[in-house]
């Protein structure tokens, strides 16, 4: 599938015409001349086509070198540690954004609509979140001039790592309720289903 | 802020495209320029230019001052730009003090010429009084009352009304000073000195917009262009100073194509503004006598 | 008073009295002050990565200049900035305390940054990282022999007249600015390459020093995509001919496109595993 090629390409050096391959990741399409060029130091990859797609231009990539450190977007699912919980939101710093750990603060915030799928009115945030838990959530969107929009409203999306009032990591027991392993004592989380 | 509908978008867009743009100029069309001199009374100069809704007002301030130890035989020129809040409400605080430097720096690099003083609007050693002990500081300010696009051009003309109606007192230097003392001086309220103008160009600011440019763009075509560059011509059609708008990049030929025009555009604007400013400053001594 | 300059022969030559009888800075052979021909640019030195902390960096060296820019982020917007759907570019040029023949305050100038900013914008993908912003802070160590920078700061400094020529050559900055934002893996449309000249008695001078922008008729900074042969900034300042300024610019672009060749061979080499 893949023919690898050790060419290092820096940012503006052309890498073909549209008529002739495609830009993949690491590159750009300019239309006032049909230039493919590359946007990132790396290695150039030609990668062909998928057999049964329409377009049969192989796609042109540059990869293997540094990118900048991963930033949130609309769609993508993250891991935020959350800072502070009130009536109506809570605060998370964003820690990964997908497989990739965070270089720099992004902060979040998780609105009461946003926590569950259902009875989104009911919802008591003091009962879904605690300052130190450690949710997966996904981004709504790019939210306001402070902090991401982040929801939790989906089985998979919510708390996935707390620590009881004793310290413990605690044990999820339903979809509300976690347990903690020293004292046994239950506590109210918007719990997400672990995923293998 | 202009806030455009796409329609109105395609339409700006298509217009200029076709040579013939909303407020039925062609591309290379200026609005008509009305010229006010003498308008501010305490300055040694000033002037007021019009063109359709863009209204500004630079004036001319001479002060006696020291010249700098490193160029003993010249004046000194300042040029500041203010872009007031009641013109738009998007100059208020930052907004407006970005634009204004950014106006100031354009119209220091379209007027004040090279190092050696080649291409410069104002020779500075016409302002000396007395060699390394005296010299003429001018401030010219620049005021922007009402925006609608193409500030810097307006500017840079009113500029030129300006300093064609400034008049300097005549100095008398009264006792020639020892080497080390201030010479004193005797300012004349009666006797004031013209400046040459002849040397100021004329800045002509062309506007990219899709595949064309145009000159004295409006605030509405001002936003939907991708660049624009400035050039100062003077009265040889040599260029004074360029600059650049707009982050999108330019293809080399396409800027000397638009240096070929502006030269071409700026002897128009050059004769029209040459004519309006004597026509003020005539009203000005109609209405003196 | 400006202490004279005679240590440092290809800089400064202050003479009150030679603006009005011009004295010639060139001997008759072509040969500039610092034994360079007139199309001649001094040497270029790159070198990537020169800060450990920041997501990017790199080092230039032009003669004497020497200049290091870093590059942090994408990170989180102040939160005073307004929202914007695209990402932002952060600048800022500094210079060190010791950068010119005259000490003062190193400080943040204005302009510059001003420039620089305009310089970048417009090769930066900046709908790559949303909201979010990226600094680039330049420190300008040593301006020895550099062009209009110097001056500026001297004028500042030694007197009150403050006339700015902003062609003010940041060619240096610009152009190691970019290779620090191509250090950090930031996406580009293009490099971005900066290359400034004089013209002085009629003949053109590329990458002018201190001592012979002092008395030029004529400035030119052009700042282009290499690659895409396109103009992002363009000063000129003084009084040129069409044809003088033709020649010029071709002369700078000509120029620029050598620059990138070292630019990118500095990237390249830089590249992990490429050494082989």
């Amino acid at each position: 599938m893949e023919e690898k090629e050790a060419v290092v390409v820096t940012p503006g050096e052309v890498l073909g015409t549209t008529s002739d391959v495609k830009a993949g990741r690491g590159a750009y399409e300019a239309l006032h001349n049909s230039t493919v060029y590359a946007s990132l130091t790396g290695f150039r990859r030609i990668i062909s086509p998928p057999p049964n797609s329409t377009d049969q231009r192989p796609i042109v990539e540059v990869t293997g070198h540094k990118a900048h450190g991963p930033v949130p977007e609309p769609g993508s699912v993250i891991i935020a540690r959350v800072t502070k919980v009130l009536a109506k939101t809570a605060s998370a710093d964003i820690m990964c954004v997908g497989p990739k750990s965070v270089r720099e603060k992004f902060t979040g915030i998780i609105r009461q609509q946003d926590v569950r799928a259902t009875e989104i009115d009911k919802v008591d945030m003091y009962l879904s979140f605690r300052p130190g838990d450690i949710v997966r959530a996904l981004v709504l969107s790019l939210g306001d001039a402070r902090a991401y929009y982040l929801s939790t409203a989906k089985n998979e999306l919510g708390v996935v790592s707390a620590e009881s009032s004793a310290g413990a990591t605690m044990v999820p027991i339903s979809w509300t309720e976690m347990q903690c392993p020293l004292t046994g004592q239950i506590e109210q989380r918007k719990v997400a289903k672990a995923t293998s | 802020m202009v806030g455009l509908s796409s329609g109105e978008k395609q339409f700006i867009q298509g217009g200029i495209a076709q040579d013939l743009r909303c407020d039925g100029r062609k591309r290379l069309t200026y609005r008509p320029i009305y010229v006010e001199t003498g308008v501010i009374p305490q300055a040694n100069g000033s002037a007021r230019i019009r063109m359709g809704a863009t209204d500004v007002i630079a004036s001319v301030k001479a002060e006696l001052g020291k010249p700098s130890s490193l160029q003993p035989d010249k004046g000194k020129v300042f040029i500041h730009i203010d872009c007031s809040p009641t013109a738009e409400p998007a100059f208020e605080g930052r907004g407006g003090e970005e634009l204004s430097a950014e106006l100031s720096v354009a119209l220091q690099c379209c007027l004040l010429g090279g190092k050696s003083g080649a291409g410069a609007a104002i020779d500075l050693s016409s302002l000396v009084v007395v060699e390394g002990k005296n010299c003429w500081d001018l401030y010219i300010d620049g005021l922007v009352v009402s925006s609608d696009g193409n500030l810097l051009d307006a500017l840079g003309a009113a500029i030129k009304a300006a300093l064609s109606n400034t008049g300097i007192p005549r100095v008398q230097v009264t006792a020639d000073a020892s080497s080390d003392e201030q010479p004193e001086v005797d300012i004349s309220d009666e006797e004031f000195l013209q400046f040459d103008t002849s040397a100021v160009p004329v800045i002509v600011t062309l506007t990219k917009v899709g595949r064309h440019y145009i000159v004295d763009a409006t605030s509405e075509e001002e936003s939907q262009m991708s660049s624009a560059v400035s050039i100062s011509v003077n009265r040889q059609g040599h260029i004074c100073g360029i600059t650049k708008r707009g982050g999108a990049g330019l293809d080399p030929s396409i800027i000397l194509d638009m240096i070929s025009v502006a030269k071409h555009v700026s002897e128009q604007l050059l004769n029209k503004l040459d004519s309006e400013i004597a026509a003020a400053e005539a009203e000005v001594e109609d209405d003196e006598s | 008073m400006a202490g004279k300059a005679t240590s440092t022969p290809t800089t400064y030559s202050p003479s009150p009295t030679s603006h009005k009888t011009k004295v010639p800075i060139f001997s008759d052979d072509r040969v500039r002050p610092d034994g360079r021909g007139f199309n001649q640019c001094r040497p270029a030195f790159f070198r990537t990565g020169a800060v450990n902390a920041a997501s990017g960096s790199a080092y230039a060296e032009f003669g004497n200049t020497k200049v290091i820019v870093s590059v942090f982020g994408p990170r989180e917007s102040k939160k005073a900035m307004k929202y914007s759907d695209i990402g932002r570019l952060n600048c800022n040029v500094s210079f060190s305390t010791f950068a010119n023949l005259v000490h003062r305050e190193g400080s943040d100038h204005k302009e510059y940054t001003t420039i620089l900013h305009k310089a970048l914008e417009g090769a930066i993908m900046l709908e790559t990282f949303p909201k979010t912003t990226v600094d680039v802070f330049a420190l300008v160590l040593e301006s020895g022999g550099s062009a209009k920078l110097p001056i500026i700061c001297f004028s500042i400094s030694i007197s009150d007249n403050f006339v700015m020529h902003v062609v003010g050559d940041l060619s240096v900055v610009i152009s190691c600015a970019s290779l620090a934002l191509a250090d950090a893996g930031i996406m580009m449309y293009d490099l971005v390459a900066s290359v400034s000249l004089s013209c002085l008695n009629k003949n053109l001078v590329i990458d002018p020093i201190l001592g012979e922008e002092n008395c030029e008729d004529g400035g030119l900074m052009i700042t282009c995509l290499p690659s895409r042969y396109e103009v992002t900034q363009l000063t000129v300042t003084g009084e040129w001919s069409t044809p003088m300024l033709n020649e010029g610019m071709q002369l700078c672009l000509d120029a620029c496109a050598e620059l990138a060749k070292i630019m990118r061979s500095c990237l390249v080499d830089a590249a992990p595993g490429s050494e082989e």
